[in-house]
């Protein structure tokens, strides 16, 4: 009889490919002059250069943090190219057709539509998703753009809406995660390069999911963009974020910084596939992904969710986060974080209720295998004057061998007296008694494993889009191979 | 050839002998049972012919329809045929039961060189043999055996069995802890069953079950051995008398 | 640092070492995050300005209970605990200078009545359980209102069982205090703990089932009045095979208090078949009650069963309007829920006198 129900061929890597094109990249380290030399690069207004460099004097006075459960090597910041462009953008592609052919088909090898016509598979078809796509520093393709225009819907790269949009990005850039919020978050406001806008104006349900695909090709480099996304009152938007890197033997580091304002009766539904390249086996490169998410329901009756899945990255560091300030404002997260090999995880969110008969749900499935942790932390708040709230968590494990850790570091902290705060965690594995059922009735190990592991995650899937929920699950099945049983 | 044969089969777990010199032979067509006092080794019996880890055989010969069994993995004696129904069927959070009847039969299937039947036809086929077996559609949705009454355990292990269609079918003490309804649903779900081609192992405590299927053979393990085989009289032998004449 | 804390000198027992060890951890990371709710600077001083009172912990101790001051011992004994985690338990060893070893090598026929803490800082007490023996002990908080704080070890050795209930209920006591446990091969140790508070008390608990089979059952139920400042700090190592733990705590707040519990559950690399089961449930009457609670797992094995749930929550407008209709005013309808739900976290010797003292203080509070 096998001797392990999980020992199979480990699978590549499957975005692990490199493009070359030729690009313009800076030398390595950061100070002032680097940070405006981004913000030349990008043409951006006086105030724009200031808000930066105010961020990175505040950088340079704070420390990494050391709280989460993952160990690293000290990263030297001044071993990183802070930007790093394809050549051929230098001055920004008019439209597809200038942009250059080279990426246009990374795109397609990743399964990401840039053609507007034709619909190609992968995540999505390109019918009905409009796409931003971020290559290293910059944005290369936008589609849709007319489509949404009409909606009145602005979806531009964050570069082109500081030009574009000053008003509106003035006005809520830093507002929800401001420069001093934490070392990550003070770097990438200093130093990012490109991301995506989003203005949903008020009433208007945006006609597509939006969607911004992050690919980092250089070596050496970090990746730091920046989303904004505001759903004015009665707006309703759906976007989605995927990532990849190529398989590079060092680790690349991540550092993005993601607002979301959803005013009156708004809702902003975020969802990420997150398949960033984990590292080889022995825990060798990978992309370091120390993310700052946070969105703030200001309005009232407003909504927020977020919908993680998490495979990929050598560390991830991610806790996105709602602000409850509207009076019956809504927060959500459900994630699935999958951990194999060396990887680690230090994930969950946090829900800050602020105002009255505000309501957050957590759903967390951690999911380790191999040799890696993952871990689980999250922070529900009420605060006095949050009459009324509530919250329900339900945080579960699955492990998969006895080489790998599970842990969970929920903190709750209760000021309002009319609260209810519900927290179950559970920790669970693959039983022998699971395994055989499904082996007696034909199903083989490897696909029965998938299938248990895919009905751990049920409950989150069901909050993704279809197209994610069918690449999520694909996702997690490549994941999973080479776990150890 | 025969559908089943055990020859002097010495087996147990975590090196503890249960079966000391099984010997069984079963033809296509034919129903056995196969009772015995608790700790006799029935179930064992069972789990080694569908190759639970961790039950070793140690000597003795085992063929299904010809081909020796104990280098298979689980998996491929189910394709191959053999369908055991679980005393104590574990439940799979999550997976739906749909999903998971599609997975079986879709291995099944795929093992014989067939691709997977269109989904109209299976989910038919699935809801036609829910209600034969009095269970409510909404089950299929659920979680593969969460939450379900023992009744409804039962239930399922039977319905996977006409679904599935194998040629041996080992049924460990699928009568246990059902009332009478349950009783007669499951015993007319397995008198559908039965039929020229296929065989039915019976592993029961009691007698109550061979009531409602009648078998054309009755055995009587004791202590990893069979001690007495014959007709079904002997069940009812067995149900006036107990089963200590016989290990005496 | 604190005054007076460069300057205190290290008994042979805790050594110049392991007094530097814990200067230095009072400063770490992990005794920020255990000391989050609470004021650890305030404590250390009080520490150091406390007085020592070195009176044995058992008085008039059972033919089968040895006690014995460090001072007397020819070599000094271990000090088994973290310092790293727990650098206070250092410090107040220093503080009062002596301890005591105190040694059960047969079934004691009666309870063991602890001594009240003095106040002041302790001495500390390493209670050793022979093996096989089965020991009852009770420790009534003698509710002073100057600050108290005892470092208790124990060791429990295979197959020997302690039973341990604490009572504070006398609401002025303030003060810090440590049981840590360590149980060898089947050791029970079952602690029961209740709590009636108005000032600061903080009270850390450490479990170490290094046994295969070893078990610790935690069950506390904790009223937090005008001026409270509970916290309850747990932690259980599970590092044997099969070993079990059961933790249910239950606080009430009622006046404008603070109330925190944190619940570590560690489920080392070796210890498969561990099963660990926690459960903290908070209730607030008052607006002004804060409530934080940190139900946490660490787990380093897939052989496990582990269970967590902890809910803040306010009485059930149900169960109220329930009672109201049965003709009680909505006081006593809201003092009988509360009741209720303190009752559930009872156990062992000091239940009933805590019921009375819940009853009593929930009456005078007048919450409705």
């Amino acid at each position: 009889m096998r001797e392990s129900p999980l020992d199979i061929v480990d699978q590549e890597y499957r975005a692990g490919f490199t493009t070359d094109v030729e690009a313009d990249t800076l030398p390595p380290g950061l100070d002032e002059g680097v940070v405006r030399y981004i913000s030349e690069k990008k043409r951006e207004p006086r105030w724009m250069v200031d808000w930066r460099l105010a961020a990175y004097r505040i950088w340079r006075g704070m420390a990494q943090p050391d709280w989460a459960h993952v160990h690293f090597p000290p990263i030297d910041f001044e071993a990183i190219s802070y930007y790093s462009a394809p050549k051929s953008l230098q001055d920004g592609p008019k439209s597809l057709d200038e942009v250059d052919p080279e990426l246009l088909r990374t795109y397609e090898k990743l399964g990401i539509p840039l053609h507007e016509q034709g619909a190609l598979a992968g995540v999505a078809k390109a019918g009905n998703v409009a796409v931003d796509a971020v290559f290293d520093s910059v944005s290369i393709a936008t589609t849709f753009k007319d489509k949404l225009k009409e909606a009145g819907v602005i979806f531009c790269p964050i570069s082109e809406a500081v030009q574009e949009h000053p008003d509106l990005v003035q006005k809520y850039l830093g507002s929800v995660v401001p420069q001093r919020d934490n070392f990550y978050a003070a770097l990438n406001c200093a130093v990012f390069s490109d991301g995506s806008f989003v203005y949903v104006p008020k009433g208007v349900r945006c006609p597509m999911e939006l969607s911004t695909y992050f690919r980092i090709n250089e070596r050496n480099t970090g990746q730091f963009e920046r989303t904004l996304i505001v759903a004015d009152a009665g707006a309703y938007v759906s976007y989605l974020e995927g990532c990849t890197a190529p398989m590079r033997d060092e680790n690349q580091l991540h550092a993005a910084v993601v607002e979301l304002v959803a005013l009156d009766d708004a809702e902003i539904k975020y969802s990420t596939v997150q398949n960033w390249y984990p590292g080889d086996q022995d825990g060798k490169g990978g992309i370091y992904n120390f993310v700052t998410k946070r969105g703030a329901c200001l309005g009232r009756a407003s909504k927020i969710s977020w919908t993680q899945v998490e495979t990929g990255s050598a560390i991830t560091w991610k806790y996105p986060s709602v602000v409850l300030r509207g009076a019956g404002s809504v927060g959500e997260f459900y994630s699935v974080a999958m951990t194999n090999n060396r990887q680690q995880a230090d994930t969950g969110t946090k829900m800050v209720h602020l105002g009255p008969d505000t309501r957050s749900t957590i759903i967390s499935k951690g999911i380790s295998a191999g040799r890696s942790q993952n871990s689980y932390r999250g922070l529900v708040r009420t605060s006095p004057a949050a009459r009324g709230a509530r919250n329900y968590t339900r945080c579960d494990s699955l492990l998969l061998g006895d080489t790998c850790g599970a842990h969970t570091f929920p903190y709750i902290e209760n000021k309002s007296p009319s609260a209810t705060v519900e927290h179950e965690a559970t920790t669970s594995k693959v039983s022998d008694d699971q395994l055989f059922l499904c082996q007696q009735r034909g199903i083989d190990p490897e696909k029965a494993i998938s299938m248990i592991v895919n009905g751990f995650c049920k409950d989150v899937f069901r909050e993704l889009p279809m197209e994610f929920a069918v690449e999520a699950g694909k996702l997690l099945e490549v994941s999973l191979e080479g776990a150890v049983g | 050839m025969s559908l089943l044969q055990v020859d002097d089969l010495h087996a147990g777990v975590d090196g503890q002998a249960i079966l000391k010199g099984l010997t069984l032979r079963m033809d296509a067509g034919e129903v056995h049972a196969l009772m015995g006092p608790n700790g006799s080794g029935k179930s064992t019996l069972a789990n080694v012919l569908a190759g639970r880890p961790g039950y070793e055989v140690t000597s003795g010969r085992l063929s299904f329809k010809g081909r020796p069994l104990d280098q298979e993995a689980p998996e491929v004696r189910a394709q191959a045929g053999l369908f055991m129904a679980f005393q104590y069927p574990v439940e799979i959070p999550g997976v739906s039961n749909m999903e998971f009847l599609k997975a079986a039969q879709d291995s099944h299937r795929k093992a014989n060189g067939l691709g997977p039947e269109s989904p109209v036809a299976f989910m038919q086929r699935v809801r036609t043999l829910t209600e034969g077996l009095a269970l409510n559609p909404e089950f299929l949705k659920r979680g593969v055996n969460e939450g379900f009454s023992g009744g409804e355990k039962k239930r399922n292990e039977i319905l996977q069995m006409l679904l599935l269609e194998p040629t041996l079918a080992v049924l460990d003490e699928t009568d246990s802890g059902l009332d009478i309804d349950a009783m007669q649903t499951v015993a007319s779900g397995v008198n559908r069953f039965r039929s020229a081609n296929n065989g039915v192992l019976l592993i029961t405590h009691y007698q109550r079950l061979l009531n409602h299927v009648v078998p054309d053979f009755v055995h009587v393990l004791a202590d990893g051995r069979i001690v007495e085989s014959g007709g079904k009289e002997l069940a009812h032998a067995l149900e006036e008398r107990g089963y200590a004449w016989l290990t005496a | 640092m604190a005054d007076g804390l460069a300057a205190l000198p290290a008994p042979n027992w805790l050594g110049e070492a392991g007094l530097a060890r814990c200067r230095r951890a009072l400063d770490s990371r992990l005794t920020r995050e255990t000391w989050k709710y609470s004021p650890l600077r305030k404590v250390t001083q009080a520490l150091l300005d406390a007085p020592q009172t070195h009176a044995p912990p058992f008085a008039d101790a059972p033919e089968q209970v040895r006690m014995r001051r460090f001072s007397a011992l020819a070599t000094p004994p271990a000090f088994k605990v973290s310092l790293d985690r727990y650098p206070l338990a250092g410090i107040a060893g220093a503080v009062a200078g002596d301890g005591w070893l105190v040694k059960v090598v047969e079934t004691p026929d009666a309870p063991l009545r602890l001594q009240p803490a003095a106040p002041g800082v302790a001495a500390p007490v390493l209670l050793e359980v022979a093996a096989g023996c089965r020991v009852e002990i009770e420790e009534a908080g003698a509710g002073l209102s100057s600050f108290a704080a005892r470092v208790v070890l124990l060791s429990l050795a295979a197959e020997a069982e302690v039973c341990w209930s604490r009572a504070d209920l006398g609401a002025a006591a303030h003060g810090w205090s440590l049981l840590s446990a360590q149980l060898e091969r089947n050791a029970v140790l079952t602690f029961n703990h209740q709590s009636l508070a108005e000032a600061f008390q903080r009270l850390d608990l450490c479990v170490a089932l290094d046994g295969i089979g070893a078990q610790f059952n935690g069950t506390g139920a904790a009223l937090a009045g005008t001026g409270a400042h509970l916290d309850l700090q747990v932690v259980v190592e599970h590092r044997g095979p099969h070993t079990v733990s059961r933790i249910k705590q239950h606080n009430l707040a009622a006046g404008k208090a603070r109330c925190t519990f944190n619940g570590r559950i560690h489920i080392h690399p070796h210890a498969c078949g561990a099963d660990a089961d926690l459960s903290n449930r908070n209730l607030a009457l008052t607006a002004n009650a804060e409530i934080n609670t940190k139900p946490e797992l660490e787990i380093y094995n897939d052989d496990v069963r582990c269970a967590h749930g902890a809910t803040v929550g306010r009485l059930d407008d149900d169960g109220l309007f329930y009672l109201q209709s049965r003709g009680l005013t909505a006081s006593a309808a809201q003092r009988l829920l509360a009741i209720g739900f303190l009752r559930s976290g009872l156990q062992g010797p000091f239940a009933k006198q805590a019921a009375r003292a819940f009853v009593t203080q929930l009456s005078a509070a007048n919450t409705g």
